[in-house]
Parts: structure tokens; C-alpha cells; sequence
């Protein structure tokens, strides 16, 4: 489940006694925390201005956030029919984010909940429904209990990277047969890693996991583009023909760049 | 940036380790970077908490219904 915390769950997690400390916990052990870039410089704010919190003090709570996924404020701000401003920017980040849930203190907010966009509820209202056994949400939990993405969202990529990793190796050995041996070994450790990364992505431990593999993942599809377009302008082998692998990178190029364009857009 | 370091395990806690790699199918430095970043975290909140919770008490904020009166 992707949970959004409001300012006033983390505050209340680092500095009161209450079930926000737990929370925060649990939310960060068994689902994916997910915050707006206001939410982050408004806890800042409050513990230094409101709370007297010290630099130091602030760097530690600060990096208590580090393994959290921090979206930006949102461009476009809803009108949810939030009383306060501030609410409706929390909202409209939630809903950005795509949490399935947002939890919150602020009464004005929960007040609402019925009439709101999104599922709003409080802290408690949070625990008591982790209680519910899991089955109840079959899609939140892998067998091993871990938390995780939910599906496979490394795209049409990584079915059609396998192929490219064998069309890499059989150019890798026409090379090799020409005896070029340093062009060729730099196109297969790349061009094969690419389908790797995606792998590793479909089973990524995390949404960062998941967001850090497939950004290998382009980064070695773009760089095999770059061998490729060497040897074919180089004319190190003569009568070697790779366009039809050229145009497979540069395909892949596209399918990564447009699935992170997505990941951004769901984030 | 990646570190590499060589921790002494006894030999019950190398074999939980080999057992939960094994079962959840994950490596054994993937299972340890897991566990460190869990403990790290409550480490870390409850420093935090130790230095932030006394100056909330000074502002007579003792409870999470506290926090929240204050913030809205």
C-alpha cells in the first residue's frame, strides 16, 4: 500500500508520545512511504521555528526521511473543496502520488474524508486497519511478506531486451571472428546488461530499487547505442552490417525513456 | 558511492542469515543491507526523538492530539 503522511504524523512521530511513532515504523517496514516535497520543508520549518530544534538535531530527523520517496509539489493544484489552502496542497499531492491512503491529524481534513478524492484517515484509524489480516489485500504482499512493487512495471522492455541480449551476443562472435576484440567487448558487457537491469527491476525490494535498476537499465541501452554507431561509422570491420542492432538499441532507448517518463507521471 | 566492510558473524547468526537469504531468495548482502537499514532507522528515530521530545514537553506538547491541536 502507498501511504502518504500529512506534516503532522512525522512531527508528531519524532517529538510526542502517541501511536505516530509506531506508525511511522510500520509504514516503513512493510509499505511505501511516500511524501511531498512540502510535507518535507514544512516538518523541517516546524521543528526548527516552532520547537527550537537544533541544526544537528534536524540533520538526524531529516535523514529518518532518506529511505522515504519524495514526490515535488504538485504543478496543478485540485480544487478538492478543502477549506485551507494547505490542506488542499496535501491533498492534491497525495493524489499526485497516487497513495492509496493519506493519514493525517488535522480534523478539518478527516472530517471530510467522505466527501474527499482520496481515502483520508487518521492515525488510528491507519493502525486499525493494518490489523485487518492480510489476505484482505492480496496484492499488498509477495509470499515472503515482504514489502515490494506490486507489479511488473519494467513495460514491454524487458521481454523485447532478451532478444536484443541474444542478437548482441551473435554480433559479439561475428566481431570476435573479425578479430575485433576491444569494441566488441565493451558492446556485449552493455548491451546484454541491459535485459539484466530490467530483471533485476521486475523483482526490485522497493519502489527506489525498482526506480534505480531502470535507470541502469537506460543508461546501459544508451551506451550500447554509442558502440554500435561507433563501429558502424569507424568502419573498424569491414562488410559489417548493424543497423538492424542499432535501430533494436535505439527502439530500446525509447521504450526506457518513455516507461521512467511513466514512473515519473504515477510518482 | 558503494563501501565495501567485513563484519564477524558467529556461527548461529551466519546461519540465520544463510536461512533467511535462502527463503526469501535474496543474497545474503542484500538480507544485511535490509536489516541494517531497518535498525539504523529506529536507531536513529529514537535519537531524535531523545533530543526533540523534551523541547515539545517545554511547550506542555506531550501527546500526538497535542501535536495536532498545535499544527491545524
Amino acid at each position: 500500500m502507498k501511504v502518504f503522511l500529512d506534516t503532522n504524523v512525522l512531527i508528531s512521530a519524532v517529538i510526542s508520545r502517541g501511536l505516530c511513532r509506531d506508525l511511522l515504523r510500520t509504514a516503513q517496514e512493510e509499505h511505501d512511504v511516500v511524501v511531498s516535497q512540502l510535507v518535507v520543508d514544512e516538518f523541517e520549518r516546524v521543528l526548527r521555528d516552532k520547537f527550537g530544534a537544533t541544526q544537528p538535531a534536524l540533520g538526524k530527523a531529516l535523514m529518518l526521511l532518506d529511505d522515504i520517496e519524495v514526490t515535488m509539489n504538485p504543478t496543478v493544484v485540485l480544487d478538492a473543496g478543502a477549506p485551507e489552502t494547505n490542506d488542499t496542497l496535501i491533498l492534491t499531492a497525495a493524489i499526485d502520488a497516487r497513495a492509496d491512503v493519506l493519514v493525517t491529524g488535522d480534523h478539518g481534513m478527516l472530517a471530510q474524508a467522505n466527501v474527499l478524492p482520496i481515502d483520508v484517515v487518521s492515525p488510528r484509524g491507519f493502525m486499525e486497519r493494518l490489523r485487518v489480516p492480510d489476505d484482505s489485500y492480496p496484492s499488498l504482499r509477495e509470499e515472503n511478506g515482504g514489502p515490494r512493487v506490486s507489479e511488473d512495471r519494467t513495460g514491454p522492455a524487458r521481454e523485447f531486451s532478451f532478444d536484443f541480449s541474444l542478437s548482441i551476443i551473435k554480433l559479439y562472435m561475428e566481431l570476435q571472428a573479425a578479430r575485433e576484440y576491444v569494441l566488441s567487448k565493451q558492446l556485449l558487457r552493455s548491451g546484454t546488461s541491459i535485459g539484466a537491469n530490467l530483471e533485476e527491476a521486475a523483482a526490485a525490494s522497493s519502489r527506489r530499487d525498482f526506480l534505480h535498476k531502470m535507470t541502469i537499465a537506460s543508461k546501459e541501452a544508451r551506451e550500447t547505442v554509442y558502440w554500435l554507431r561507433l563501429l558502424n561509422e569507424s568502419h573498424l570491420v569491414t562488410d559489417l552490417d548493424v543497423q538492424q542492432q542499432l535501430d533494436q538499441a535505439n527502439k530500446l532507448v525509447r521504450l526506457l525513456t518513455a516507461n521512467s517518463k511513466l514512473q515519473t507521471l504515477n510518482s | 558511492m558503494s563501501n565495501t566492510i567485513t563484519v564477524r558473524l558467529d556461527d548461529k547468526l551466519a546461519k540465520k542469515l544463510a536461512h533467511v537469504a535462502k527463503h526469501t531468495g535474496r543474497t545474503r548482502s542484500d538480507v544485511i543491507r535490509d536489516a541494517l537499514r531497518r535498525q539504523l532507522s529506529i536507531a536513529i528515530l529514537d535519537e531524535v526523538r531523545e533530543e526533540l521530545v523534551p523541547l515539545a514537553e517545554k511547550k506542555g506538547i506531550y501527546t500526538d492530539e497535542d501535536v495536532f491541536r498545535e499544527l491545524s
